[in-house]
C-alpha cells in the first residue's frame, strides 16, 4: 500500500480493466488475453461447485454440496416465481447464465485478478444471447402473433403507430440495459476500490481512514457482485416470461 | 419396524397417513415466494429502472443521430426520436413496475397473509395494481 515514493497521488483505476496477451505476443482474434483465463477460471470454478461437490450424491449433503444444492433450488425458484413452470425448460440456461455471472464477479474480487464483467464486452455478449434467444422463443411459441407484443390494441386509432415505434424502441431498450448495468455496476466498483487504495498511500498517517471506507466498500462490492448476478437472472426470466406468456 | 407392518389395517393406515405426509411436505416444497430478498430487490429495481430510463433516451437520441446523419435533415429526427426515447424509456419503466406488482400480487395470493409487510418504493404502484386487479 506504501506505494508514495514520489510523494503525489498514485491513482490509476482503469488499468485494471486492461485486456493484455497472457503470454505475450500480438494480439489477434483468438489470442489468450487475461480476460480469457479469468473467464475459464470461472467456468472452471463454478464446475468443480456443481460437478465435482455433487459427484457423491450424499443424501445427507456435506457442505460444498449444500452450496451447490442451495444454489441450484435458489435458481430454480427464481425461474418458477417468475416464468412459471413452464419457463423451467429454460432453467438450464438461466442457471448457467447466473452461475457464470456469479463466479465471474466473485472472481473478480480476488486481488490481482481480472473482472471479466466490468467489460460491457462480456455483458454485452451475455445480453445479446438473452435477447436473440427470447426473441426466437417469442416467435417459435406464438409465431406470427409475437408481433402484436408491440401493436397497442387498446389504444386510440390514430396513436397507434407512434405508441408502436415506442414500443419497438422500448424493446430494444432491453438488451443494452441489461449489460449495461451488470458492467457498469462492476467496473464502477473496482474503480472505486483502486481510487481509494491511492488515497491510502497518499495520506500516510491518516490513510487509516480511506483504508477504512474501504474495507466496507469490499464487503459492498461482495453484495453487488451477488446481486448483479441475480439480478442479470431475473431480468432474463421476465424476458423470457414476456416472450412466453406475451403480457 | 417389521412389529407394525403385521396387522393389515393398521399398515394401511400408516400408508395412508404416510402418503399425507409425502403430501404436505411436497406441498410445503412447492414453490413459493421467498421473503428475505425484498429489500435488496426494491434497490435492484431501482437501479433497474434508473437504466432503463437513461438508456432509453439515449438510444432514441441514437436513433435520430442516425437517421439524421442518414437523409441529412440535422436536428429533426433527433428531436423526434429523443422524444420517442423517453418515452420508451418511461414505458420499460413502467413495465419493470407492473411486472414487480404483478410477481408481488401472485405472491401475495400462493402465501396468503403471509404476504411481506412495508416494502419502500414501488411497493405504493403494487398496491395500486392489486386494487385494479381484485
Amino acid at each position: 500500500m506504501a506505494q508514495s515514493e514520489d510523494g503525489g497521488l498514485h491513482i490509476d483505476p482503469m488499468s485494471q480493466f486492461l485486456v493484455k496477451p497472457l503470454f505475450g505476443g500480438e494480439m489477434g482474434l483468438f489470442t489468450i488475453t487475461n480476460a480469457t483465463l479469468w473467464m475459464a477460471l470461472a467456468v472452471g470454478a463454478s464446475s468443480l461447485l456443481l460437478i465435482g461437490a455433487v459427484k457423491q450424491r450424499a443424501l445427507v449433503p456435506g457442505r460444498a454440496q449444500s452450496v451447490a444444492e442451495l444454489l441450484y433450488g435458489f435458481v430454480r425458484q427464481l425461474v418458477v416465481d417468475i416464468t412459471g413452470e413452464e419457463g423451467l425448460k429454460y432453467f438450464p440456461y438461466i442457471f448457467t447464465l447466473f452461475v457464470f455471472i456469479l463466479f465471474s464477479n466473485l472472481l473478480g474480487m480476488l486481488p490481482y485478478s481480472f473482472a471479466v464483467t466490468s467489460h460491457i464486452a462480456v455483458t454485452g455478449v451475455l445480453a445479446l444471447m438473452v435477447f436473440v434467444t427470447v426473441t426466437a422463443i417469442g416467435f417459435i411459441k406464438h409465431g406470427a402473433h409475437f408481433l402484436g407484443f408491440f401493436w397497442p390494441k387498446d389504444a386510440p386509432g390514430p396513436l397507434r403507430p407512434v405508441l408502436m415505434v415506442i414500443e419497438l424502441i422500448s424493446y430494444f431498450v432491453r438488451p443494452i440495459s441489461h449489460s449495461i448495468r451488470l458492467g457498469a455496476n462492476m467496473l464502477a466498483g473496482h474503480a472505486v476500490l483502486k481510487v481509494f487504495a491511492g488515497f491510502v498511500g497518499a495520506l500516510g498517517v491518516f490513510g487509516v481512514v480511506p483504508l477504512a471506507a474501504m474495507v466496507g466498500l469490499t464487503a459492498f462490492e461482495f453484495l453487488v457482485a451477488v446481486i448483479q448476478a441475480y439480478v442479470f437472472a431475473i431480468l432474463t426470466c421476465v424476458y423470457l416470461n414476456d416472450a412466453l406468456h406475451m403480457h | 419396524m417389521p412389529a407394525d407392518a403385521t396387522p393389515d389395517e393398521g399398515g394401511a393406515a400408516k400408508l395412508e397417513a404416510i402418503e399425507a405426509r409425502i403430501d404436505a411436505l411436497r406441498a410445503a416444497r412447492r414453490p413459493k415466494r421467498l421473503g428475505a430478498e425484498e429489500k435488496v430487490s426494491a434497490a435492484a429495481l431501482a437501479w433497474r429502472m434508473t437504466t432503463e430510463l437513461v438508456v432509453g433516451v439515449g438510444l432514441g437520441f441514437a436513433i435520430g443521430w442516425w437517421i439524421d446523419g442518414a437523409a441529412g435533415t440535422k436536428p429533426l429526427f433527433l428531436l423526434i426520436f429523443g422524444a420517442l426515447g423517453f418515452a420508451a424509456g418511461v414505458r420499460t419503466m413502467l413495465r419493470s413496475a407492473q411486472e414487480v406488482s404483478r410477481r408481488e400480487a401472485r405472491g401475495a395470493e400462493q402465501t396468503g397473509a403471509s404476504a411481506p409487510p412495508a416494502r419502500p418504493g414501488p411497493g405504493a404502484s403494487a398496491d395500486g395494481r392489486q386494487t385494479t386487479r381484485g
